[in-house]
């Protein structure tokens, strides 16, 4: 009998990135995401409305998957702005991923504004034997 | 020399004449919401006594999921965003939602509407309404 095997996927505390880096005032939010799991693995979106696959950022470290995105934003010329309910914002978050996904082969579509990134349960690891060597 | 500064209008008049023109149009808005973007799509509005520009953030509504209207001063936004196909056996974080939606915004003037240009990328909505000519304000000259 097969043990059901749990993924861990937390969401790490937002970092501050360093100072000096950012050229404008600019917030920087954590885009809200849905994850899920599937029979064949765990599914991310992430919202990075106005934002186009040149703008963010994906990258994998050991088993952190840090997602930066850049929205562009021009003002309209010569009018002034009378209300706003979102601002101008670039997007930065961080998931921890438990040992169970596969990291190396990250799908990963970015359309209308949702980033969609499949991440494959890794199969049991093959037996290895190991060789002992006569002293 | 003196006299035409005083006749040209100064950017503080100017700023003064659309703050009056939008004031009661704004209160009213803030009024609805409460102050806080509770709606669905969260919009920023911009324009002046010529037209508004509406922007509306839609992430993952597809363009043949919505509907937008303008009628005189009512600005319709309609749709639906539709939740994955995917076979969900377990949800891990679940901060998005999902379903129909409908916002209608009272402009602060009628616009017209089949000058109305809308354009919809990467999930963000901008919808550019001028004011029909006739409406717009004109100086007068005055003959001597």
């Amino acid at each position: 009998m097969t043990e059901k095997k749990e993924i861990k996927v937390r969401v790490a505390d937002q970092e501050q990135p360093p100072a000096g880096e950012r050229m404008e005032s600019r917030a920087v939010v954590a885009p809200r995401t849905d994850i899920y799991e599937t029979a064949e693995g765990v599914v991310f979106l992430i919202e990075l409305p106005g934002v186009r696959p040149e703008d963010a950022d994906l990258t994998v470290e050991k088993n952190v998957l840090s997602v930066h995105a850049r929205r562009p934003f021009t003002a309209p010329k010569g009018l002034n702005r009378l209300y706003a309910e979102w601002r101008a914002r670039d997007f930065e978050r961080r998931f921890t991923l438990g040992p169970d996904l596969d990291t190396e082969n990250v799908e990963a579509k970015l359309q209308h504004g949702v980033l969609r990134l499949v991440l494959k349960k890794r199969g049991p690891e093959p037996e290895r034997k190991i060789k002992i060597e006569a002293a | 020399m003196w006299e035409q500064w005083l006749l040209r209008d100064s950017p503080l008049q100017e700023v003064e004449r659309l703050r009056h023109l939008f004031e009661n149009w704004l209160s009213g808005l803030e009024q609805v919401t409460g102050g806080q973007a509770a709606e669905f799509p969260p919009v920023q509005i911009w324009g002046d006594e010529h037209g508004l520009i509406l922007i509306a953030e839609l992430p993952g509504v597809l363009p043949a999921d919505l509907d937008v209207t303008v009628h005189q001063n009512t600005l319709t936004i309609r749709g639906a965003r539709k939740a994955p196909e995917d076979e969900v056996t377990r949800w891990l974080r679940r901060e998005r939602a999902y379903g129909d939606f409908q916002r209608t915004i009272a402009l602060p003037f009628p616009v017209d509407g089949s000058k109305v240009k809308a354009s919809f990328e990467n999930g963000v909505l901008t919808l550019e309404m001028p004011r029909p000519e006739s409406d717009r304000p004109r100086r007068i000259t005055i003959a001597s």
